[in-house]
């Protein structure tokens, strides 16, 4: 794992959210076995799942431009009333995981996490699947990556 | 100090001057989305972006030592498209990002306009 590209910073995170235990010992990869995706789910991904990207980032002249703060987005989607409480147990632990997000590992450079916004979105109507109850989690994060820091 | 009267009335013409920057940088804001959503959705084959664009509103300005504008829309399906859903008709998942890709193109043109506004304000021109 490390920092060198967007990608590879993003399967860092991935991966750390799949391997969280919470303190009750409850993990996220119990919970989606694995289905956590990129940028956007897998075509016909079984729910539940969840779907991680990096909307948007800011480098700081204040720290030679080394220093990133980007936004990261992890969306947690079930499907039915059956998995309601499912997903909100799912983003209670991403959460949970991405409050905890700190990492200065040579590999991942100095990374965590400030705060996060998070909303339960209403369910849609057509053409989005009326079935699906989302829950967007929204962190503001700080790093030196390994793609800015490679420079000097 | 807090409560001198020369205080209180630079207070008070500064959040005027924050609050005609902030209309200043929405009324630029504005227009990006709308020509953006003028593409549609996808392949644009969706006319509900026109419905989304001529829907768009800017509030007030609120908020005390945090002034705020915001851009909005009451067409729930903005949200969907803007945010990602998964698709029924198309099995797919789907999202288009308009606003904030206007956000970004717009920036620079946003940041200038608050600027101006804010001086213009505050010095009484």
């Amino acid at each position: 794992m490390s920092t060198a590209s967007t990608t590879a910073q993003l399967k860092a995170i991935a991966a750390y959210i799949q391997g969280y235990t919470s303190p009750s010992g409850s993990t996220v990869n119990a919970l989606i076995g694995g289905r956590l995706y990129l940028r956007r789910p897998a075509m016909d991904a079984p729910f539940p799942h969840v779907v991680i990207r990096k909307p948007s980032s800011s480098t700081d002249p204040a720290a030679a431009n080394l220093r990133e703060t980007y936004e990261l987005e992890a969306t947690c989607y079930g499907r039915g009333r059956s998995q309601e409480e499912l997903v909100d147990a799912l983003a209670d632990l991403v959460e949970e995981a991405l409050i905890a997000l700190q990492d200065a590992s040579a590999t991942l450079g100095v990374s965590f996490s400030k705060s996060i916004h998070r909303d339960s979105l209403p369910f849609t109507a057509p053409p989005a699947d009326k079935e699906v109850f989302t829950v967007r989690l929204l962190a503001e994060c700080v790093s030196w990556p390994g793609f800015l820091t490679a420079v000097v | 100090m807090e409560n001198s009267p020369t205080f209180l009335a630079f207070r008070e013409r500064w959040n005027a001057a924050v609050d005609a920057g902030l209309e200043a940088a929405a009324a630029v804001y504005v227009p990006a989305v709308q020509a953006r959503l003028q593409h549609g959705y996808t392949s644009g084959k969706y006319a509900d972006a026109h419905l989304v664009a001529s829907s768009i509103k800017v509030s007030n300005v609120r908020g005390g030592k945090n002034r705020f504008i915001r851009v909005f829309s009451n067409i729930p399906f903005a949200a969907f498209w803007e945010l990602g859903h998964h698709n029924v008709f198309t099995k797919k998942f789907e999202r288009v990002e308009h606003w904030r890709a206007a956000l970004g193109d717009s920036f620079v043109s946003m940041s200038t306009a608050f600027s101006s506004a804010f001086n213009g304000a505050l010095q009484g021109s």
